[in-house]
């Protein structure tokens, strides 16, 4: 016998020798000797039954200690848990915040220049300054542009009758028009003020060339 | 739910009350402690050969570090075997620390106590000095057996949560206790009644 098995273990610690019965009696024989199993009983029994040490007591200061190192440890209301996932996406947050923050602070001038060249254009501030200070551009270059959106207008909705000859005339000339330069490309004519007010706003080069009374 | 009611801790098992240690409630270690403070400080007593002082300071770390630890305990564990796990491996770190700085079993003079306890001689059995000499030849055993038999037969664990403790197979705890029941009927000689009949 290497091991002992549960069942005799069991048996051992319950029963003595004499106390066994004809099949416990078998098993047992069959690896223990009626000696060895008597002081292996004998050992077991009383090493259950071994009360010597019952009057000890733990002693009455490790409450006390234990408790001060508990709420030291692990006051519920103080105890903040983050993990590191949440460090680390506040971490994200707080970046890109100060980020957004330097981009806005510094400006517009300060920002990635989108415009294919600089055009300083001193903005009006009111229409009557609007009206002063139209920008001269070449004739032939807004009339080019002007046929072409009049071109795009009478096909898709038909303006006022009364504009439709200042019109019909632009148009006539039509061949005589010089090719715009690549500059004025993207810029827009507002319908509504066709033949009376232009407004040309080229947001691409962040001109805006009012265009009266053509 | 009703989380407002008193808490009765007294029914709520291991694994709860630990449960409820990581988030906070004192009361519910003050039950575990009163659950196992006693039967460790006799688990330490007798592992760190019957040095009371010390098995009292034990005690005290081995809670200090179910507080510190607490969060590292997983609720499908028995907390019964994480908790003796963790003395199991304070002793065996005192008996290395006792190893280094050359420490020495005392050696149980048998010649003494057969002369003032004649009973023995008379073939009476004497319980108290029948405990004495078991807890000094467990004491000189191999510390992994020491504690396997007592973990066994003094903390009643089973086979399986002895396994678990000291981390091998369960074939290897019987083992342990077979042979270490071996040696100790060869220390323990003397009581058998057999020998004295010869």
């Amino acid at each position: 016998m290497d091991t002992l098995e549960p069942r005799m273990e069991s048996l051992l610690m319950r029963k003595t020798f004499a106390e066994l019965n004809a099949e416990e009696r078998i098993f047992v024989a069959a690896s223990l000797t009626e000696e060895s199993y008597t002081a292996y009983h004998l050992i077991l029994k009383h090493t259950q039954s071994d009360t010597s040490d019952e009057a000890l007591v733990p002693s009455a200061a490790i409450p006390a200690k234990l408790k001060a190192h508990f709420d030291a440890a692990r006051r519920p209301s103080l105890r903040v848990s983050l993990s590191a996932k949440h460090l680390s996406l506040a971490a994200c947050l707080f970046v890109a915040l100060c980020l957004g923050v330097v981009f806005f602070k510094a400006g517009p001038s300060a920002r990635p220049e989108l415009k294919p060249g600089h055009v300083k254009v001193e903005l009006p501030k009111s229409k009557d300054e609007l009206k002063k200070k139209s920008i001269n551009l070449p004739e032939q270059a807004v009339l080019q542009k002007l046929v072409s959106h009049t071109k795009i207008a009478r096909r898709e909705k038909p303006g006022p009758k009364a504009k439709l000859p200042v019109q019909a005339g632009l148009l006539e000339k039509k061949d005589s028009i010089p090719v715009v330069p690549e500059k004025f490309y993207g810029l827009r004519v507002q319908e509504p003020l066709l033949g009376l007010d232009i407004d040309v706003n080229d947001q691409l080069l962040g001109l805006r060339i009012p265009v009266v009374n053509l | 739910m009703l989380s407002f009611l008193p808490k009765s801790y007294a029914v709520s098992s291991d694994e709860e009350l630990m449960a409820y240690v990581v988030k906070g409630r004192h009361p519910a270690f003050e039950e575990l402690y009163r659950r196992y403070s006693k039967p460790l400080l006799r688990f330490f007593y007798r592992q760190l050969h019957q040095d009371e002082e010390k098995a009292q300071d034990f005690l005290q770390d081995l809670f200090l570090k179910v507080i510190e630890k607490a969060a590292l305990f997983q609720r499908d564990q028995k907390f019964k075997v994480w908790l003796y796990a963790m003395a199991s491996n304070m002793c065996k770190n005192e008996y290395r620390k006792n190893e280094v700085r050359g420490h020495q079993v005392i050696d149980y003079d048998f010649t003494a106590i057969m002369d003032s306890s004649s009973s023995a001689l008379l073939g009476k059995f004497d319980l108290s000095l029948f405990n004495k000499m078991l807890r000094e030849e467990l004491g000189k055993m191999d510390e992994l057996q020491s504690l396997t038999f007592a973990m066994r037969y003094q903390d009643h664990l089973s086979v399986k949560e002895i396994s678990e403790i000291m981390e091998c197979a369960e074939g290897t705890v019987k083992s342990r206790l077979f042979y270490t029941l071996k040696k100790l009927n060869s220390g323990l000689n003397i009581f058998n009644p057999y020998k004295e009949d010869k």
